[in-house]
């Protein structure tokens, strides 16, 4: 029995008996959440609630699922029932100060810290100076200064005696000092000294000898004098500094004092202060230093750069922090990710401390969650190795790639590692998670979890009205005019257009809002209030039309019959197949020219595409099978004798998958039978080697692109395609595609098999064995036996042929 | 009233020089002082005639900072003095472009006294540093300051360095009957940096104050206007504990030649952290 067209009420699913009753989406309750997310849901939960190790999470869908929206509404619900995490700071370690020390505070003290330090330090830098100002100490300090010039004027003073008295002067030198005999008030000159009788130079020698000597034991003394006299102000400093400090670390002291590691912490700066109470002493400026070619710090600078030490550097303030903290990381750099110490110049040279450490949203996110894009967290050097040490490790380590690898020598720092707890969650496309889990053998140990997204959900009565609510919802949080219902209808209708499929509506949030906006934009335009039907299609129309100048180029290609396509008559060995361009993000289909020869030959079909290395490997898969279809149904009781050649006509590009595949063997088989094909048909669909049209991608693209070209030639009711029964499901047509069948202009039919195909091609009934063996007459597949058999017959009679010539010429020689 | 005699007129302040710290705070002090007044910064570096004959002495021998004893060789003292007076060239040149100052330098070989006498009486101010002038009257080879004061040049001693004279101008006025000098070069200083001017009256009870600052205020320039602090001539520690309490930019003193410096002179001289300048009085 022939195949029947499809109705025109097959061609375009309508949702409106399964709508729930409103006029337009004000009457629609909004309600926030992504819907038809269940699993991916549960898995979220089922991440966020898991405290061990390892169970990190990757989100994996198309973008525009609502991968993100789900999450954020997801995890800023959970994360206000969790703890707020402490905050961190980074003190100076006055031990080992390249290893800054890493303090735990509770939750909003880290600011705290910082301020009462700072409190602290502008109270000593009051209350120090004044006290070094004051009568006592500068009293006590003149008298170490002045002990000390004493006893150095004392002993300078006595050997300057001691030489006057013998008439010798002590004198300063470039290097030091020198003595010299006097006369007169002046230094002896030589000619003098050389007159002097033997005894008398004697004399003065000696003396001079016994007066360096003196100097010489002097000098040695000078040093430790001086070192003894710095002990002393030292230690004068010391106790006249201790209570100022002591007094001024009080109050912090009281403020952390159940906070063990902080009062360390404020012991050593206490110790430290007393050590370096001159800080606060502004020192006078040596003038050498004003003298130097080159710039050196000034005394502000130096007690600006010593104080930095007594600071806090706050690493992770949670005092606003409601909860756990859930970070979205959109440029996930490894600086940006771990921290980083940064440097800063300083006279030519490039120095750095623990207060230029600066926190990563690692340290941000601590004790919550991470939100990362894969992709962009792959593309970024050391990033993704990083994290995985850092999640392994359950400690936050700041290092750069550039020490790491011994890169540059520039002092830096050690800070200490910062304990984590922490739940990463990655956002990406299905392949991304499927090549880490083959790859990185470290992936499924550290990202336990996946959450899943569907792109579509179940069209049926349930799922019709949440995806009514989500339509209202998205027109309210967008701010766009409500829709008539007409609007929804079609904004559905167009839903399951995106997922190709009319039992499904396409869950790609992203752009079913994108053409909510679109329509709100053209609803303003037209002036409506609301957002009706027409401005749903305007819009639709409107974006294909910003795309489609591929499509449009190609048409013309056809209408003016630059590219063969042949819309009528029939043909022997010819056929219209169809294929998908893809172009960015739009799709449309367009008919190809498929011819077959045949010749003599082994049986074997040659696949022109797949020779030039034109052809993909699933093209060239349903070339064999079609070849197989044929063995099977025509060579089990005789060597196939033929030779056939198969081609794309006009295509220049590679060709690709198998939807062809029946149109391949409609084709051969036409070719074979010499049967010819009505060429107001295109026909797509694979072909399994018994025969059956299986399923293929792009059936409404497919059906649209053979539609455009015959309507632009004049629709005659002769012309139609041929679908895999399997694809009728998901046929979504355009409206003038639906309006051309219901008229009888355009026809749409499915076929489960190629002799359904073959029949409706070439009007012949295809054939069924009978019981003797043979194919009915007037068949087409009865024509094909005997063409292949007779072609059999004339490569045997050949053989024998050349056989007997062979033989001949053998009895011959 | 009476009419105040004419200042010096060279508009030159001279730094003598040597290879010290304190030469080099010296400078400073008188780069500071020159751009108030805006003078000409004169350095002056003696090579030491006496130190050229020691190195001729066939015993000559040094005893060096570190204790070591080594010969001296003349050859190498004439270049290391050379050294010496290059840096002390290089540091008054950075000093006077730094405060955009004109600027002479020169290296005198001879008696250091006879030097600075020379050269003093062709200079309206001699400054040196604050360590020789705590010491001069105990040095045995003469002074500076001292050859400074007697050819009547004001002599400044070095102090603690600012960038400019902001603060006060403060001028010691310790008998009633003398100071003018003292009291015209202070008027002068903070007319031309315009500063205040601050009299301490360091005077003996029976003095009459009126008198005095009837006195001193004849002898200020026009738009100078002094403030007076009275202070207990029976208790110097005071003097010193305002000097040093007080923030001044310079410190001014009259020195009289037919009197002896008062002893707390040199306590200022030493203790004090503001740059202190000697003026000779005549009367």
């Amino acid at each position: 029995m022939p195949v029947a067209p499809l109705p025109p009420e097959a061609l375009r699913r309508n949702p409106s008996t399964l709508l729930p009753k409103f006029k337009s989406t004000e009457d629609v309750t909004a309600a926030s959440g992504v819907i038809g997310q269940d699993r991916a849901l549960a898995a979220i939960e089922f991440s966020a609630g898991m405290h061990h190790n390892g169970y990190n999470m990757f989100v994996m869908g198309p973008a525009g699922v609502g991968r993100h929206t789900l999450l954020a509404q997801f995890l800023e619900e959970k994360s206000k029932s969790e703890a707020t995490p402490p905050d961190w700071v980074y003190v100076h370690n006055f031990q080992v100060p390249h290893q800054p020390n890493a303090l735990e505070l509770p939750t909003g003290r880290g600011t705290e810290l910082k301020r009462r330090m700072e409190d602290m330090i502008e109270e000593l830098n009051s209350s120090i100076p004044s006290i070094f100002e004051s009568d006592e100490y500068r009293t006590r300090r003149n008298a170490i200064q002045t002990e000390m010039e004493q006893r150095h004027e004392t002993v300078f003073e006595s050997l300057r005696k001691k030489a006057v008295a013998q008439d010798i002067v002590m004198m300063q030198t470039p290097q030091g000092f020198a003595f010299a005999p006097v006369r007169e008030g002046e230094v002896m000159r030589p000619e003098v000294f050389q007159q002097l009788p033997d005894d008398e130079r004697k004399k003065i020698q000696d003396a001079i000898d016994e007066l360096q000597k003196e100097l010489q034991t002097i000098l040695e003394k000078l040093p430790r004098w001086d070192k003894e006299r710095r002990d002393a102000m030292r230690n004068l400093n010391r106790e006249v500094s201790q209570y100022a400090i002591a007094h001024a670390l009080e109050d912090v002291r009281a403020a952390f004092a159940d906070h063990a590691e902080c009062l360390k912490f404020l012991e050593d700066v206490q110790s430290n202060l007393i050590e370096n109470v001159d800080i606060f002493v502004e020192s006078e400026e040596p003038a050498a230093a004003r003298a130097l070619p080159f710039p050196v710090p000034d005394g502000a600078m130096r007690q600006s750069e010593a104080l930095r030490r007594y600071s806090v550097n706050v690493i992770v303030d949670n005092s606003k922090t409601r909860g756990a903290p859930v970070v979205r990381e959109d440029n996930p750099l490894l600086l940006y990710l771990v921290g980083r110490v940064e440097h800063k110049a300083q006279f030519g040279a490039l120095v750095t401390d623990f207060t230029l450490i600066k926190s990563g949203s690692i340290h941000r996110a601590n004790g919550g969650y991470l939100i990362m894009d894969v992709v962009k967290l792959l593309s970024q050097p050391f990033a993704w190795e990083t994290l995985k040490r850092t999640l392994r490790a359950q400690q936050v380590k700041i290092e750069t790639p550039a020490e790491a690898l011994g890169m540059i020598s520039t002092v830096s720092l050690e800070p200490e590692p910062i304990p984590l707890q922490l739940r990463v969650i990655l956002i990406g496309e299905r392949q991304h998670y499927y090549l880490l889990s083959q790859h990185d053998p470290d992936f499924a140990d550290l990202f336990k979890v996946v959450a899943d997204f569907n792109e579509t959900l179940v069209w049926d009565e349930a799922n019709m009205q949440r995806y009514v609510t989500l339509i209202a919802s998205i027109a309210r949080q967008q701010g766009l005019k409500p829709l008539t219902r007409d609007a929804v209808v079609l904004v559905i209708e167009q839903s399951a257009r995106i997922a190709d499929d009319a039992e499904r509506l396409s869950l790609l949030v992203g752009k079913i809002t994108d053409l909510l906006r679109e329509a709100d934009y053209w609803a303003g335009k037209n002036g409506h209030a609301m957002t009706s039907a027409a401005d749903i299609r305007q819009a639709i129309v409107a974006e294909e039309n910003r795309v489609d100048r591929i499509r449009d180029r190609a048409l013309e290609s056809i209408t003016r019959e630059i590219m063969l396509i042949d819309t009528d008559g029939a043909k022997v060995g010819q056929i219209n197949g169809l294929s998908v361009s893809e172009v960015g993000n739009f799709r449309f289909g367009r008919p190809t020219r498929i011819t077959a020869r045949i010749g003599l030959g082994a049986g074997k079909v040659v696949d022109i595409e797949r020779e030039v290395e034109l052809g993909g490997p699933l093209h060239s898969k349903g070339v064999l099978i079609l070849a197989g279809f044929i063995a099977a149904t025509f060579g089990a009781d005789m060597p196939l004798s033929l030779s056939a050649s198969l081609v794309f006509e006009q295509s220049y590009g590679g060709v690709d998958g198998d939807s062809a595949s029946s149109a391949e063997l409609y084709v051969l088989l036409s070719a074979i039978a010499e049967v010819p094909i009505k060429q107001s048909f295109a026909v797509t669909g694979s072909v399994n080697q018994h025969g059956e049209v299986q399923a293929i991608g792009g059936v409404n693209e497919k059906i649209e692109g053979f539609f455009d070209i015959c309507k632009s030639r004049g629709l005659t009711g002769e012309q139609g395609v041929m679908i895999p029964k399997a694809n009728t499901k998901h046929l979504v047509l355009r409206p003038d595609v639906v309006a051309a069948v219901a008229e009888k202009r355009f026809q749409i039919y499915p076929v489960a098999r190629i002799e359904e195909g073959i029949e409706l091609l070439t009007g012949m009934p295809a054939g069924k064995r009978g019981k003797n063996g043979e194919f009915p007459d007037g068949t087409i597949f009865r024509k094909v036996a005997d063409r292949l058999r007779e072609m059999t017959e004339v490569r045997q009679r050949f053989a024998r042929q050349r056989n007997s010539g062979e033989a001949g010429n053998d009895r011959a020689s | 009233m009476t009419e105040p005699a004419s200042p010096r007129v060279f508009s030159r302040i001279l730094v003598a020089l040597d290879s010290t710290q304190a030469s080099r705070s010296a400078l400073e002090s008188a780069a500071l002082l020159a751009e108030a007044l805006q003078y000409e910064l004169v350095g002056l570096f003696v090579e030491d005639s006496d130190l050229v004959a020691l190195a001729s002495l066939p015993f000559s021998r040094e005893v060096r900072r570190s204790g070591a004893i080594r010969d001296i060789d003349p050859t190498v003292l004439q270049r290391d003095v050379e050294a010496h007076a290059s840096a002390a060239r290089h540091a008054l040149r950075q000093a006077a472009v730094r405060r955009n100052l004109r600027w002479s330098f020169r290296s005198v070989r001879g008696d250091v006294d006879a030097v600075i006498t020379a050269a003093a009486a062709e200079v309206d101010i001699v400054c040196v540093s604050r360590r020789g002038a705590g010491r001069y009257r105990r040095a045995p080879m003469g002074s500076p300051a001292r050859v400074a004061l007697d050819r009547q040049a004001p002599v400044l001693v070095a102090g603690q360095l600012t960038d400019r004279i902001e603060k006060p101008v403060a001028v010691i006025i310790d008998q009633a009957e003398s100071g003018q000098a003292s009291v015209r070069l202070a008027g002068r200083i903070a007319a031309k940096a315009k500063t205040g001017l601050i009299v301490l009256e360091f005077l003996p009870l029976e003095a009459d104050i009126a008198e005095v600052r009837a006195r001193i205020e004849s002898e200020l320039p026009g738009g100078v206007t002094a403030r007076y602090v009275l202070l207990s001539r029976e208790d110097p520690c005071g003097l010193l504990d305002g000097l040093r309490r007080d923030d001044y930019s310079l410190v001014l003193y009259g020195v009289r030649a037919d009197q002896p410096s008062p002893a707390w002179l040199d306590y200022v001289a030493d203790a004090g952290d503001c740059p202190l300048l000697l003026v000779p009085e005549t009367g």
